[in-house]
């Protein structure tokens, strides 16, 4: 009986531990490696062990009390620029998701290719283009310019459809036509029809679209860079790069304290969104 | 009556568009007075697009698509067309600015004898009643220069500098009466007027204020009385004063005696750069071996890091199954550390000597009885390393994609498929999986084209290392089409060619463009065999 | 229909009524700057109270540099009457931001940058000559010739920088003066590794491997007079024989085959007795008891590192210019900013005032400066974009011994001469623009 039972894990969920195990491993490696690296005394990426010599929380400390180093500001601007554009990359994405999954017109999938495929275009030039737009655009309104959240929140933007539509649009395919034919006998107008039963059913794509657009605006250094002139302003990754990073030497010891610190709340997040992610539909409104 | 009509909403929408157009009405004057072309350009086809769109019925989907389409076209497509100028110009260095602009700055160049660079002597700023500056040029005791400070267009008409010895008592400068002294505060409250004023001393020296001090005296320099160079607008050429001489414009410089003089502008080149592509040895040489393995390593690096997602999400999409919470926060951890942090850390794990790898595999190697990986070091190796770094890297993203993914296949489907005695696998491969592949196959070839032009990692990773030997131009076995690109354009010869690697950049497009297209026409088979669309 | 009607009423009210409502705005914007001439009473009287707007001075420099220069300015702003914005800025983007910021007018007037920027922003015509006048003489000439180009100085250089030699003082006293004694060295200490040099290990870095190629005779660009993009010496007699030198070297274990990081982890870790870097890892090296030294000869000729140098130098888009000069003249060429400076970024001193001061504290600086001094400063001129590549990928192939055949071109390397004639070859096409 005994032995059965195990079998029976086994086959059920032990070879899925065995196997998720396996890639926790790879997954958690390289970031115990900077783990360790950022309570290291001379921290060093080429470190040929795990566990240092000498053991010190002075990157933290440096973080978090050298004024010339507004770390938690940074960090508080980078949550306040990739949270907000992330949120408004989901709505444009998910109106011209909408249009795409339910309505009728002509040279829907053409067009709905064509955002995609501009989307892949390898601009060498889009930094200096971008930049030469915003110098007007401060002349105009410095409120929205380089230098301002705001101004780079809109840049994150150029990014909101395309690949993002396709995705959501792809998931509200599966919501079943009938439940908005219904709604529309009931002479519900297009957007009531997407704002009471095609978003909310979309949640748990919505979900996964946010996280990753949240996730690559957090990573990003280049954009931002470019944007933000004034200290107080930069992001985790343009700070980190500008006053950690030189020609040969990098601070590797403050760089990992940094990343622990900033990707923490991305994973804590990530375990309250997961419901988002993987409960949402059990409801039964999907097609099938 | 007809106000009756309108429900809260249309009030809600026109108002919106009316503080829209408000906007736009509001900034293209000052975009005019700015001269602020590319935005004046891109507002007025968004106003444009935007009234035709929300005033209409003709465009209903348009007005779903259109507010993510207006970033689009400010961020995304501005900058490709943009690109695609730059790609028929001859934009490189010593060619980066506009015509006006580089005869600007040439007609600033002044002419100083080689005898008088590096000398220098006090000045002392004076005011009459009617605001007009004197200048003192204290050369040396015998040449003690005062006069009136004068701009360009009067020099010539204006009397010489006298020498006032009396201005001196006992080696102090004394003001005369009449006159103020300009503090080093107050002339540098007027530096930009008395920049452009010189006191002049004969027909063909003139001296220049040149160094205002705060501290102490401040200073000037003797230039000749022209600037070194002026433009004749009749001729189109540059007329050089220190030597006579007219120097012609030839393509995109000023020649003066066969010699270029920077700095030079852009030009309109038409195909001049894709020409260049396609007959330069030094581009066409590697370019086979490049593109094959850009190739190679996009399509690898999808498939693996999509094959281990999906794994990963298929293992984990069971009820029950405990620890899944942080099984799934464990495998998206990879994503929360920004890329430009792994890329390194794997660099230094990857380290063949003392990388955390090689110690790893240690037991292996004296196993096995064979050499320890040289990673990054020979082709193969850092060609696995970056494939295998990339896997790492865009995993997690597959990973979140499937599980989203996942939840959209009906379940019902699948149990149905088992009661008709299908095996878990056959019904992965039945049903599961193709549609999966329905929504996810437009963004594995988004991936596919992402890592095409993967150069953040390729750059941080191995810097497209090692070399290929005897190559025509520096190129590694890792580098791909982006890389080399960037390669080429820093290493141009006279500095950065911006022109030809945007043109580079507009064929890399059109490759991604024609795979992209293959490829959707598959996934639209395959939707036409799922059904969904 | 009757909405159709209706929407294009709306649409002619508010156009009419927006157009109205901001016709007034734009007037207003055009309006002149005052003017900033002050009306002088009679002699010797005080000047007029109303003050212009102060002029502002637009400072970019990377962090450290600006942290240095943030508490200072103060006491210039004080005494001009000026506004210093010292903007932060990442050292690398400096290098393009001024050509694109600067001819779309917006700039900065003055920016700290790095001499070998000099050619490329000369030719692009972003920055302005600066004549240096007396500061000159303070000046060390490796720093004034570093930022010549074309028969001008474009900057007042106010740091430089060169490689020399770290030895684990716990395992050695001092660097020795030949390769052979360093190799000898090694071998009494024990060491897994013996000298730590940056540019193998899959890593190509041309800049740390210049005193292998150039201290017998090669070079890159011929120097004399300003450098001459014609004529690459990195295949001369003296650049072959240093390569294969530096192959006997790399073959008997007296250099390492490491990148950066390889090489700073074996000094810290002891498992190398020597490190072949620049001032700037000391904090790095002090994970050991470390010393200072030359690089060893070669045959007899002292090791030539490349130099680097840092300056102030005035954008040519600024319509400052001689506020600008004077900033730098007046001001920041000063010992006090200039001791400042040092003290937050330590490189070596470009000026010989601040020199005399750190040379008696700090007898490292000294040994990097003397090192400095038998090294060449990086060629200025913007060919050089197209040497780091092939001279990097040469030296890689001789430190990782990676010599072997090209199947698609055919094209043997086998030995380090190969290399060096193949990288002169790349470099020589490049330039001719092929």
């Amino acid at each position: 009986m005994e032995t059965s039972k195990f079998y029976n894990w086994v086959k059920e969920y032990g070879w899925r531990h065995l196997i998720a195990l396996m890639f926790v491993t790879f997954a958690i490696y390289p970031i115990l490696f900077v783990a360790t690296n950022s309570i290291a005394d001379f921290a060093n990426l080429t470190n040929s062990k795990l566990i240092p010599d000498g053991l010190t929380l002075k990157h933290y400390k440096l973080l978090s009390s050298d004024p010339l180093v507004p770390y938690f500001k940074w960090l508080y601007n980078t949550y306040k620029v990739a949270l907000i554009a992330a949120f408004f990359n989901v709505f444009l994405g998910t109106l011209a998701a909408y249009a795409f999954s339910r309505l009728q017109f002509k040279g829907r999938r053409a067009s709905l290719l064509t955002l995609v495929i501009v989307q892949m275009f390898p601009s060498f030039l889009a930094f200096v283009a971008i930049y030469l737009l915003f110098f007007q655009i401060s002349d105009i309104a410095p409120f929205m310019g380089l230098g301002t959240h705001i101004g780079l929140i809109l840049v994150y933007l150029g990014g909101s459809i395309g690949f993002n539509s396709w995705l959501i649009k792809g998931f509200m395919d599966t919501i079943s036509p009938s439940l908005d034919e219904a709604a529309k006998v009931d002479g519900a107008t297009d957007f009531q029809i997407f704002r009471r039963i095609i978003a909310p059913l979309s949640r748990p794509i919505l979900v996964v679209i946010f996280v990753i657009t949240f996730i690559g605006i957090y990573s990003d250094f280049i954009l931002a860079a470019i944007f933000l002139k004034d200290k107080n302003l930069w992001t985790v990754a343009v700070g980190i790069n500008t006053v950690f990073i030189d020609d040969f030497n990098a601070d590797w010891g403050v760089i990992a304290a940094s990343s622990v610190i900033a990707a923490t709340p991305i994973a804590v997040l990530f375990i309250f969104f997961q419901k988002q992610i993987t409960g949402g539909l059990t409801a039964g409104s999907v097609k099938g | 009556m007809i106000y009756l009509s309108m429900t809260l909403s249309k009030i809600f929408k026109y108002t919106l568009l009316a503080i829209f157009n408000a906007l736009i009405v509001y900034a293209v004057p000052l975009a005019l007075t700015f001269e602020s072309w590319f935005f004046l350009s891109l507002i007025l086809v968004i106003g444009i697009l935007v009234n035709i769109v929300y005033f209409t019925d003709r465009f209903q989907p348009m007005k779903w698509i259109l507010p993510g389409m207006i970033f689009m076209l400010s961020f995304v497509v501005f900058p490709a067309v943009y690109n695609t100028y730059v790609s028929f110009t001859n934009w490189s260095t010593g060619h980066i600015l506009t015509k006006t602009q580089a005869i600007g700055v040439l007609e600033d160049r002044v002419f100083t004898p080689d005898d008088q660079k590096g000398l220098e002597f006090e000045m002392y700023i004076l005011q009459d009643i009617d605001l007009n500056f004197y200048y003192v040029a204290n050369l040396d005791s015998e040449n003690i220069l005062f006069g009136k400070a004068v701009s360009d267009n009067e020099i010539f008409s204006t009397s010489y500098a006298t020498h006032e010895p009396s201005l001196f008592i006992d080696g102090e400068f004394s003001t005369p009466d009449g006159y103020y002294q300009l503090s080093g505060k107050e002339q540098i409250a007027n530096s930009t007027t008395l920049q452009e004023l010189s006191l002049v001393i004969d027909k063909n020296t003139r001296a220049q204020l040149y160094k205002i001090s705060v501290f102490g005296a401040s200073t000037g320099r003797l230039t000749s009385t022209s600037q070194l160079y002026t433009y004749d607008e009749m001729n189109d050429a540059l007329f050089n004063n220190a030597t006579n001489t007219l120097c012609p414009v030839v393509k995109d410089n000023f020649e003066c005696e066969g010699k270029e003089i920077e700095p030079g502008w852009r030009v309109y080149v038409g195909g001049e750069n894709y020409s260049k592509l396609f007959s330069s040895q030094r581009i066409r040489g590697p370019l086979g071996v490049v593109t094959k393995w850009t190739f190679q390593f996009a399509l690898l690096s999808v498939i693996f890091s999509f094959a281990v997602g999906l794994l990963l999400s298929m293992i984990l999409n069971k009820d029950g199954l405990k620890f899944q919470r942080i099984y799934r926060a464990v495998f998206i951890l990879p994503y929360a550390i920004p890329a430009f942090v792994s890329a390194l850390v794997w660099k230094g794990l990857l380290n063949p000597d003392y990388g955390v790898i090689n110690s790893w595999l240690g037991p292996l190697y004296e196993m096995l009885d064979i050499e320890p990986v040289k990673w990054l070091k020979t082709k193969e190796s850092a060609r696995s390393a970056v494939l295998l770094v990339n896997t790492w890297l865009g995993f997690p993203y597959m990973f979140l994609i499937t599980t989203g993914a996942l939840q959209s296949i009906p379940k019902e489907l699948i149990e149905a498929a088992k009661v008709d005695g299908a095996t878990g696998i056959q019904s992965f491969w039945r049903i599961t999986f193709p549609l999966l592949m329905v929504s996810i196959s437009p963004l594995l070839i988004g991936s596919f084209a992402f890592n095409f032009n993967n150069f953040t990692l390729i750059f941080l990773l191995s810097g497209g290392g090692p070399p290929i030997i005897g190559s025509e131009v520096s190129v590694g076995w890792t580098d791909i089409l982006i890389s080399f690109t960037y390669k080429l354009a820093i290493s141009g010869g006279r500095g950065n060619l911006f022109g030809l690697a945007s043109s580079v950049t507009i064929i890399i497009f059109a490759l991604v463009l024609i795979i992209s297209a293959i490829s959707f026409r598959y996934t639209k088979r395959l939707e036409r065999i799922y059904g969904n669309i | 229909m009757k909405t159709n009607k209706l929407r294009f009423i709306v649409f002619l009210l508010m156009f009419s009524l927006v157009a109205v409502a901001c016709g007034g705005d734009t007037a207003d914007d055009a309006a002149e700057a005052p003017d900033t001439t002050e009306a002088p009473k009679e002699t010797l009287a005080a000047p007029a109270t109303t003050a212009p707007p102060p002029e502002v001075i637009v400072v970019w420099a990377e962090e450290k540099v600006a942290n240095a220069l943030d508490p200072l300015v103060g006491a210039y702003e004080a005494a001009a009457g000026v506004d210093v914005e010292v903007v932060v800025y990442d050292f690398g983007a400096i290098r393009t931001d001024v050509q694109t910021a600067g001819p779309a007018g917006e700039g900065p007037d003055v920016f700290l940058g790095a001499h070998d920027w000099v050619g490329e922003l000369a030719a692009n015509g972003v920055v302005s000559p600066l004549d240096l006048g007396s500061v000159a003489s303070d000046l060390f000439d490796v720093g004034v010739t570093a930022f010549s180009y074309g028969g001008e100085v474009y900057g007042f250089p106010y740091a430089t920088e060169a490689i020399a030699m770290y030895y684990n003082a716990d395992l050695v006293d001092s660097v020795p003066t030949t390769w052979e004694e360093a190799k000898a060295a090694c071998d009494a200490a024990g060491t897994e590794l013996c000298v730590g040099a940056p540019g193998g290990g899959g890593g190509g870095d041309a800049y740390h491997n210049h005193p292998f190629v150039a201290s017998a005779g090669g070079y890159v660009f011929a120097s004399e007079g300003g450098f001459d993009a014609s004529d690459v010496g990195l295949d001369n007699a003296g650049a072959l024989a240093s390569a294969e030198y530096l192959d006997g070297l790399v073959k008997n274990g007296t250099v390492a085959s490491t990148d950066y990081g390889g090489s700073m982890t074996a000094f810290q870790e002891g498992r190398s007795l020597f490190w072949m870097t620049g001032p700037w890892a000391r904090g790095d090296a002090s994970a050991v008891n470390y010393g200072v030294g030359l690089i060893p000869q070669f045959d007899g000729n002292a090791a030539t590192p490349f130099v680097g140098v840092r300056g102030a130098m005035v954008s040519s888009f600024s319509d400052k210019q001689v506020l600008a000069q004077s900033f730098i003249l007046d001001f920041f060429a000063t010992v006090e900013v200039q001791q400042a400076m040092y003290e937050s970024d330590p490189r070596l001193p470009a000026t010989k005032s601040l020199f005399a001061v750190v040379e008696a504290a700090d007898p490292v600086a000294a040994v990097f400066a003397a090192s400095a001094a038998n090294g060449i400063p990086m060629p200025n001129i913007p060919e050089m974009g197209s040497v780091w590549g092939p001279f990097g990928d040469a030296l890689l192939i001789i430190r990782d011994q990676n010599y072997g055949t090209n199947e698609e071109t055919g094209v043997t390397v086998s030995n380090a001469s190969d290399a060096m004639k193949l990288a002169a070859e790349q470099i020589r096409n490049a330039i001719a623009g092929g």
